[in-house]
C-alpha cells in the first residue's frame, strides 16, 4: 500500500488546518487533499464500480463534494480520511445498487443466477485480516462493503436470518477495528 | 452469540451492530438509517464513538483494495469545475445541503450536484471541432473555387450553343432561300421563257413585264408595276394571236389596289402579243382602255 495515499492515523492537527482552508476555499487545499487522498478513493471507486470512466467521474465527484461541503465534517465522528472513503464507499454503493435495479428490471432471471454466483469478487482482504477474521464474518464483510449488498439481501444470499447477519457484520468489524488498532497493522 | 436476536441485545450491542451496519452501508432502508442518525443526533456519546470507529475500520477496508492512481486530467477537470461553484456556500445548491451529517447515506444528493455543475467541453473536443470546422471551410471554399469555371464553362457552352442554333437557322434560311432562287432562276432564266416587255401605247418606257413559256402554256405578269391609270377600273389580259386578241381572264384586283403576280392559264403558243386593259364598272359592254401593249416579236429572248 502506497503510504502516502491514505495514513488511518493521520494526526488531527492536519485535517484540521486542511478543513479550515478548505473552509476558506483555498485551492491548494483542495489539491493537497486530493494528492493526499485520490489513490485510495479512485482505488476504491474502481475497485467497487468496476470501470475506469465511472470511477474517475465519482472521484471527481467525492472531491467536488468535499469542495463544497468541508465546512460540514465533523471530526468527533472520525478522520477526515474516513470521511472521505466512507463518502466515496456510499456513492460507489449506491451506483452498484441503481445499476442493479436496472439490470434486474431488465434481466430478472440473470439476478437470480447472480446471486448463486456470490460472492462474485474474491476475497481480497488482507492476509493478516484474512487469516484472523472468522470465514462467516469475512463473508458478510465482503459482500456488505465490496458488493454493496443490505443485510437483508445478505440473508437470502446465504439463507440466513438477517440478526445473525447483523452480528456476523458487527463482530467483524470491530475484530477489524481491534486488529486496525494493533501496532503493524495501522497502515499495511 | 451468533444466533441471538437482536431483540436479545442489549442497547449497547445494539448501537455496535447499527453502527457496523451503517458504516458499510448495509442498512436496508431510509428508514433505519434515519434512526440511526436521529439516534447520533441525539447526541449519544457511545453512538457517535462507535460510528467513528466503524468509519475508521471501512476506511481501512477501503484501503485493502488494489491501488491505483486516477489520472492526472482528474484533478484538471475537478479544479475546472471548482471554478464555477460559487464562494458562499449559501450559494450552492438548495439541495446539496439537505443533509448536514457528514456520513449520510443519501443517493440524491451527488446527483443534484451534477444538475448545476456546468459541463466542461475537453479540450480535445474543442480541437476536434476547431480542425473539423476548417477542414469543411476548406472544402467549401475550394468546392466554389471549383464551380467558378464550371460556370463559365456552361455559360460559354450555353452561348455556344445559342449561336449554333442560329447558325443553323440562318443556314437553314440561306439554304431554302437559295432553293427558291434556283427554282427562280430555272423559271426565268429558262431559255423556254419568253420577256415580253409591257409599255403604255405609244410610250417607249417599259411599265411592266410579262414571262411567257410557250411550252408550259404559261403566262407571269408582275401587275403591281402599272402605275398613274384610272383608277377604279377592271383589268383583263389578253393575248393576239393572228392579230386576234383572246381575253386570258382577269386578276381579283381592280388596278387601284392591284398587287402581287397571276398567272394565267393556258395562253396559246402562237401568241404574238399581249395586251392589258381596263373596263369602268361591272358592264360587260362598257369599252375597254388599253393599258399596256406588249410585242412577243419585241420581246427580249432569255436564250
Amino acid at each position: 500500500m502506497n503510504p502516502d495515499s491514505t495514513n488511518l492515523q493521520a494526526p488531527a492537527t492536519g485535517d484540521q488546518e486542511i478543513l479550515k482552508q478548505l473552509r476558506e476555499r483555498q485551492e491548494p487545499a483542495l489539491i493537497e487533499v486530493y494528492h493526499r487522498y485520490q489513490r485510495a478513493v479512485y482505488s476504491l471507486a474502481l475497485y467497487l464500480v468496476g470501470e475506469e470512466t465511472k470511477a474517475r467521474s465519482l472521484t471527481q465527484e467525492i472531491f467536488l463534494h468535499i469542495w463544497e461541503r468541508a465546512s460540514h465534517f465533523d471530526a468527533s465522528r472520525g478522520s477526515l480520511e474516513s470521511w472521505i472513503l466512507t463518502l466515496t464507499h456510499h456513492r460507489a454503493i449506491e451506483i452498484l445498487r441503481n445499476e442493479r435495479t436496472a439490470i434486474a428490471s431488465h434481466k430478472t432471471s440473470e439476478r437470480e443466477a447472480s446471486t448463486s454466483d456470490i460472492p462474485r469478487r474474491s476475497w481480497d482482504l488482507k492476509k493478516a485480516f484474512a487469516e484472523k477474521l472468522p470465514i462467516e464474518q469475512q463473508e458478510v464483510i465482503t459482500l456488505a462493503y465490496y458488493n454493496g449488498m443490505t443485510l437483508t439481501e445478505i440473508s437470502e444470499s446465504l439463507s440466513i436470518p438477517v440478526e445473525t447477519v447483523r452480528h456476523r457484520l458487527s463482530a467483524g468489524m470491530h475484530l477489524l477495528h481491534d486488529l486496525l488498532q494493533q501496532p503493524g497493522n495501522s497502515n499495511e | 452469540m451468533n444466533d441471538r436476536s437482536a431483540h436479545e441485545l442489549d442497547y449497547q450491542t445494539h448501537i455496535r451492530e447499527l453502527a457496523a451496519a451503517y458504516a458499510v452501508g448495509a442498512l436496508d432502508d431510509a428508514a433505519e438509517r434515519t434512526y440511526f442518525e436521529d439516534l447520533l443526533i441525539g447526541k449519544d456519546a457511545e453512538a457517535i464513538q462507535q460510528l467513528a470507529a466503524m468509519f475508521e475500520t471501512s476506511a481501512g477496508l477501503a484501503t485493502m483494495v488494489p491501488q491505483v492512481d486516477a489520472l492526472h486530467e482528474t484533478l484538471s477537470s475537478l479544479l475546472k469545475k471548482v471554478h464555477h461553484v460559487p464562494k458562499d456556500p449559501s450559494q450552492i445548491h438548495p439541495l446539496a445541503h439537505h443533509k448536514a451529517a457528514p456520513l449520510e447515506q443519501k443517493t440524491t444528493a451527488p446527483k443534484s450536484e451534477r444538475a448545476y455543475v456546468p459541463v466542461k467541453t475537453k479540450p480535445w473536443v474543442i480541437g476536434g471541432g476547431a480542425f473539423l470546422l476548417i477542414l469543411i471551410i476548406g472544402l467549401t471554399v475550394r468546392l466554389l473555387n471549383l464551380r467558378g469555371p464550371d460556370r463559365e464553362t456552361i455559360a460559354a457552352l450555353e452561348q455556344t450553343q445559342a449561336e449554333r442554333d442560329s447558325l443553323q437557322k440562318i443556314v437553314a434560311t440561306q439554304q431554302k432561300l437559295d432553293s427558291l432562287m434556283q427554282v427562280a432562276r430555272a423559271q426565268f432564266q429558262d431559255p423556254a421563257v419568253v420577256e415580253v416587255a409591257m409599255m403604255r401605247p405609244g410610250d417607249s418606257i417599259v411599265a411592266s413585264r410579262m414571262y411567257w413559256s410557250p411550252a408550259r402554256k404559261r403566262l407571269l405578269w408582275f401587275g403591281s408595276e402599272i402605275i398613274d391609270v384610272t383608277p377604279g377600273l377592271h383589268l383583263h389580259v389578253w393575248q393576239v394571236v393572228g392579230g386576234r386578241k383572246i381575253d386570258l381572264g382577269s386578276p381579283p384586283h381592280t388596278i387601284d389596289t392591284i398587287k402581287g403576280n397571276y398567272e394565267f392559264l393556258p395562253p396559246s403558243p402562237q401568241a404574238t402579243g399581249f395586251e392589258v386593259t381596263g373596263q369602268a364598272g361591272s358592264d360587260p359592254s362598257n369599252p375597254h382602255q388599253t393599258l399596256l401593249v406588249g410585242n412577243v416579236a419585241a420581246a427580249t429572248s432569255k436564250k
